[in-house]
């Protein structure tokens, strides 16, 4: 009986109160989302890729060797080298150009290679323009021993004549099914492809029947063998250029062409990670506190404005305990309701937002369990406590004191405002509504808060999206580039002056063209080559690969790990791709000896890049080398330039006896990271935080009007019509939100200022060619900027407080006049 | 006569189906009238002014003041009629406590636009007519029940309007001031103002007012010459009980 009357009590004020119920029960809801979107975003990290690579047993090291060089036997052998805890292969692989035959539909979403070498006259990156190489492996089933291919659709190619794609590697919309030909192959075989496919290693494109290998490699490309590796030790980048020194010892000398480490996949993506936590840190803070105040002032004036009724509760019987009971379950079946919604919500939302950035590692990611438990029960802990106190309190009051408590605000407050505003030439509605939040500063307090938090949330968040767009395009980065080499593809001819003036020419003439670089690279181990262009460093080795600049070349975007590119001669830049390198560090001054020139030079920096030389540097350095010779130009492109089209007419300029092909600078640089930040989550994030804020404005808003509800009739019935007094009502919501620019605008500016150094001063991200981070990526503010996100304060304001306004206009002004 | 005010078969239910609060009330007050609205408590008093002035509008029939329907108006111009052509004074003020007595007294002037300088002439005019002058930077929680009674008919007096309609202006004041606030009315009255006066005591029907109508579950059960200020003898009126 006792009980059934708290819960008729509770229920019926649940029902009669449908406003501040749906209230609540939308702002627990946006709460617990927002709540589990920024937890599970703040703790997530590159635990995804490692559980995926350890899931479909990945290969830490992958080595392409020369099939002239090395037999399978003796890279079958390899497995048994100390410390090769397992291998796989040799697996024939080569490389292909690949074109379709259908109408080119949308290109299906990129990914950026791991690790992958900028051609400098190697075929083997996997690279995100049409006429690019794409290296394709033979092997008999998609599992083996290292590097499960996770096959997503179609069935494995087990016959010639048919093919396996990963789709987000070929340029192109190549339909399970269809033909595609082999443009570099002699005779363009079409091949059928049968499935799609992807590898955790990522160095690989494609799969076909290991007996289908041959008839696709390029007339005159060498043989190739794919071999894989784990290691009892492959964590660090030492200790991988250790393993590859080991396998490259037990091999014929010049037998490794190119290799994969784990390392940089696993760094790339540590990488992209480390730049997603600033960022969702920062929103995932901002929604949790809004969450957690709006909850706490939403439930706790929803008890407040029930203080009549609880008094009236008490006066036929109601004990303490009743009355708290009563008001904590009116308030819990709504917030309860909102708990599950929201975290429903969040899950749906969450899981495809992960799972999307994650789509390559091909696992399922769930939300961690702890964080679906933690976030519905801590927001029902709030929310009993939020309402408990209140309750309490009234439950106390003797049942007069309950009916007179929480009804018009005390005498006295906010009556200088008025006396202030009313001066000001203004409408007599509008002043009497800007004045209005200081009879209730606790509670303006709150809206205040709500709409600083959300204006500061969307500050940022514009902020941070013209940052990252600016980052992305890697400023004076080039964003797509040719590559033009002289004679066969592959053979790094030397250019001859006069084609070194052909090139000059035609590039000065190239539409579209942004700025270039001549490389002069020494051959990698095995490559035919003059003698005297064998560089040698003291403590390093006697034929030292090399790769020196003259141009532009900073701009190719380089995977800097310490200090910064070179700046001038006598300046060099060291490769930790490779063994060996370990203790050349920024600073020190090493010598070097190449073409019969000895040149002493100061290492500026480091980078990582498996696709040149050993020692990086400006041609200026080597000055005077013999054999010091221009064999490949890189080209960059302007912005808005279509790289095919640009491909193609160039080499019409050039003519005979040139390759012109796309390549896509930074790709194994850290530039192209910033379009993996996804900026969904950071605009979701700010939905749901600007929503929090309305919801507080409403709530507040609507407290007022009931509170005032005598002083709105009193208004009425001197004749203000409905429209002045949504005007005024809606001014209540005003001057929070002009205060709130002014806290929230300098506070967005600062916390984006703060993110964009966290992320600038982890050097493993950014890279350092700038010296300093670019006042393009820093200064994105600007006034006019500035001022619509204020209207936005305003805006979000005004949203909340429109509907208790037009609810105030309508009202009947009698039933208010009889409210004393 | 001209009528200034004109009620014709007005009837007012809260509910569908349920007992009119007024019943097709017949009634016409002509300008520099004093009407006192008597009756017992639900008999429809109060919901006779509140149709006057616009705050609630009939279920039927049709309520004319100074030639304008008021049953039709919409509820903005509902407000700026109650702004030009009404001054309301209720029975506990309905002071706005966060504003001093003059700017109460200027809020329907404000309202209406009306220029700042001409309003607050009219508004120290009006204070110091009424004694409490010196009051005007006081907020109404200072104020007795009579000094805020008064505040109350400053503000309605504010943009000159055609009627004066009062709820029990005495109803919350002691004696003695019900006294001085009666005398106010008289006086106001006799300067021309149109009064209607509901109110329960029939003392002071007959002492401020020069006609009285009593109603008695929502219709006129008389309407008779208020004895005593002025009128003599009882006045036929439609709607009256047989």
């Amino acid at each position: 009986m006792t009980s059934g009357a708290v819960l008729r009590a509770a229920s019926a004020g649940a029902g009669r109160r449908l406003v501040p119920t749906a209230v609540i029960f939308l702002v627990l809801a946006a709460g617990a989302a927002a709540a589990l979107l920024g937890l599970t975003l703040a703790t997530n990290s590159n635990e995804l890729f490692l559980t995926a690579f350890t899931q479909s047993h990945g290969a830490q090291l992958a080595v392409t060797a020369d099939s002239a060089k090395a037999t399978g036997a003796q890279l079958a052998a390899t497995r048994h080298l100390p410390g090769v805890t397992q291998a796989a292969g040799p697996y024939p692989q080569t490389f292909i150009k690949l074109t379709s035959g259908h109408t080119t539909g949308p290109r299906p979403a990129g990914r950026p290679a791991s690790g992958q070498p900028i051609p400098h006259g190697q075929v083997n990156p996997v690279l995100e323009t049409p006429d690019m190489w794409l290296a394709v492996v033979g092997r008999p089933s998609p599992s083996g021993p290292l590097d499960d291919i996770s096959l997503q659709q179609g069935r494995w190619a087990t016959r010639p004549g048919e093919i396996d794609i990963d789709p987000h590697a070929v340029p192109f919309a190549a339909p399970i099914g269809s033909m595609v030909t082999v443009a570099s192959a002699p005779g363009k075989p079409k091949l059928k492809v049968v499935g799609y496919a992807s590898s955790i290693g990522r160095d690989e494109a494609a799969w076909v029947a290991p007996s289908q290998v041959a008839a696709l490699r390029p007339a005159g490309a060498p043989a190739q063998q794919q071999m894989l590796y784990t290691f009892d030790q492959a964590a660090t980048d030492s200790q991988a250029s250790a393993d590859l020194a080991r396998i490259e010892a037990a091999l014929p000398t010049g037998a490794i062409r190119s290799w994969v480490s784990w390392v940089s996949s696993n760094r790339l993506i540590a990488a992209a990670q480390g730049m997603n936590t600033p960022f969702v840190v920062a929103f995932a803070v901002i929604a949790l506190v809004l969450a957690v105040l709006i909850t706490a002032s939403v439930v706790a004036a929803a008890v407040i404005a029930s203080y009549r009724r609880i008094g009236v509760l008490k006066s036929i019987g109601f004990t303490p305990a009743q009355v708290t009971a009563t008001y904590l379950i009116q308030i819990g079946l709504p917030a309860l309701a909102g708990v599950i919604a929201g975290t429903a919500l969040g899950d749906w939302r969450v899981l495809p937002l992960i799972n999307g950035g994650n789509s390559l590692f091909n696992i399922n990611v769930s939300v961690p369990l702890w964080i679906n438990v933690a976030v519905p029960l801590g927001m029902l802990a709030l929310t009993g406590v939020a309402a408990a106190v209140p309750a309490l309190r009234a439950g106390r009051l003797r049942a007069v004191q309950a009916i007179t408590a929480g009804q018009a605000p005390p005498a006295g407050r906010g009556y200088g405002a008025h006396r202030l505003l009313g001066r000001l030439a203004l409408p007599r509605p509008v002043t009497a509504g800007l004045a209005a939040p200081l009879t209730r500063p606790a509670r303006s307090a709150v809206t205040l808060a709500a709409i600083t938090f959300g204006l500061t949330a969307v500050v940022l968040a514009t902020g941070l999206g013209t940052s990252l767009a600016r980052l992305s395009q890697g400023g004076d980065l080039w964003h797509h580039a040719v590559m033009i080499s002289a004679g066969r593809p592959g053979t790094q001819q030397a250019f001859t002056p006069s084609q070194q003036q052909t090139v000059a020419t035609a590039l000065a003439h190239q539409p579209g063209t942004s700025g270039y670089a001549a490389v002069a690279s020494t051959p990698f181990p095995g490559q035919a080559t003059s003698s005297s262009w064998a560089a040698s460093v003291p403590g390093v080795g006697q034929r030292v690969p090399i790769t020196a600049f003259r141009g532009a070349a900073a701009r190719l975007g380089w995977d800097i790990t310490g200090g910064h590119w070179y700046s001038g001669p006598g300046q060099v830049v060291i490769n930790t791709a490779y063994p060996g390198t370990a203790g050349l560090t920024v600073g020190r001054a090493i010598r070097i000896t190449v073409g019969g020139v000895a040149v002493t030079a100061t290492i500026t920096g480091t980078v990582y890049d498996p696709g040149v030389g050993l020692l990086l540097t400006s041609w200026a350095t080597l000055h005077g080398a013999a054999g010091l010779a221009v064999n490949q130009y890189i080209v960059g492109l302007k912005p808005g330039v279509e790289p095919p089209a640009y491909t193609a007419e160039l080499g019409k300029a050039l003519g005979h006896g040139y390759d012109v092909e796309n390549v896509t600078p930074g790709q194994s640089g850290s530039v192209g990271l910033y379009g993996d930040i996804d900026t969904s989550l950071i605009q979701l994030l700010t939905v749901l935080v600007a929503v929090l804020a309305g919801l507080g404005v409403l709530n507040a808003t609507l407290m007022l009007t009931r509170e005032r509800v005598h002083d709105l009739g009193v208004y009425k019935a001197v004749g203000m019509t409905p429209r002045q007094t949504i005007a005024m009502v809606t001014c209540w919501a005003v001057t929070p939100a002009m205060v709130a620019a002014v806290i929230a605008l300098p506070a967005g500016i600062a916390l984006h200022d703060a993110v964009i150094h966290a992320l600038a001063s982890d050097q493993s991200v950014l890279p350092q060619i700038f010296g300093t981070l670019p006042g393009s990526v820093l200064h994105v503010y600007t006034a006019g900027g500035l001022t619509l996100l204020a209207l936005a304060g305003l805006a979000i304001a005004i949203a909340g407080a429109l509907g208790p306004a037009t609810w105030a206009a309508a009202s009947r002004t009698t039933t208010a006049l009889r409210t004393e | 006569m001209d009528a200034l005010i004109e009620l014709s078969e007005v009837t007012k239910r809260y509910a569908a189906g349920g007992v009119p609060a007024l019943d097709h009330v017949s009634l016409a007050v002509a300008a520099g009238e004093a009407v006192a609205v008597m009756g017992p408590s639900g008999s429809g008093k109060s919901t006779l002014l509140n149709l006057v002035a616009g705050l609630d509008k009939p279920s039927g029939g049709t309520i004319t003041v100074s030639g304008q329907r008021v049953e039709m108006l919409s509820e903005t111009r509902l407000a700026r009629y109650r702004r030009r052509q009404v001054g309301m004074i209720f029975q506990f003020f309905n002071l706005l406590d966060d504003l001093t007595v003059a700017d109460n007294v200027l809020l329907p002037a404000q309202l209406a636009g009306t220029p700042r300088r001409r309003a607050r002439a009219r508004c120290t005019e009006l204070l110091d007519q009424l004694g409490i002058g010196r009051y005007r930077n006081t907020y109404p929680g200072r104020l007795s029940g009579g000094e805020r009674q008064r505040v109350a008919i400053a503000r309605a007096l504010i943009n000159d309007p055609a009627v004066l309609l009062a709820d029990e202006p005495t109803g919350a004041v002691d004696t003695a001031t019900g006294e001085e606030i009666g005398q106010l009315l008289l006086g106001l009255n006799a300067a021309g103002q149109t009064l209607v006066l509901v109110t329960h005591s029939p003392d002071l029907a007959a002492r401020y007012a020069t006609r009285a109508v009593r109603l008695l579950d929502g219709r006129i059960d008389s309407d008779t010459a208020a004895s005593g200020a002025a009128g003599t003898g009882d006045r036929p009126s439609a709607g009256a009980r047989p």
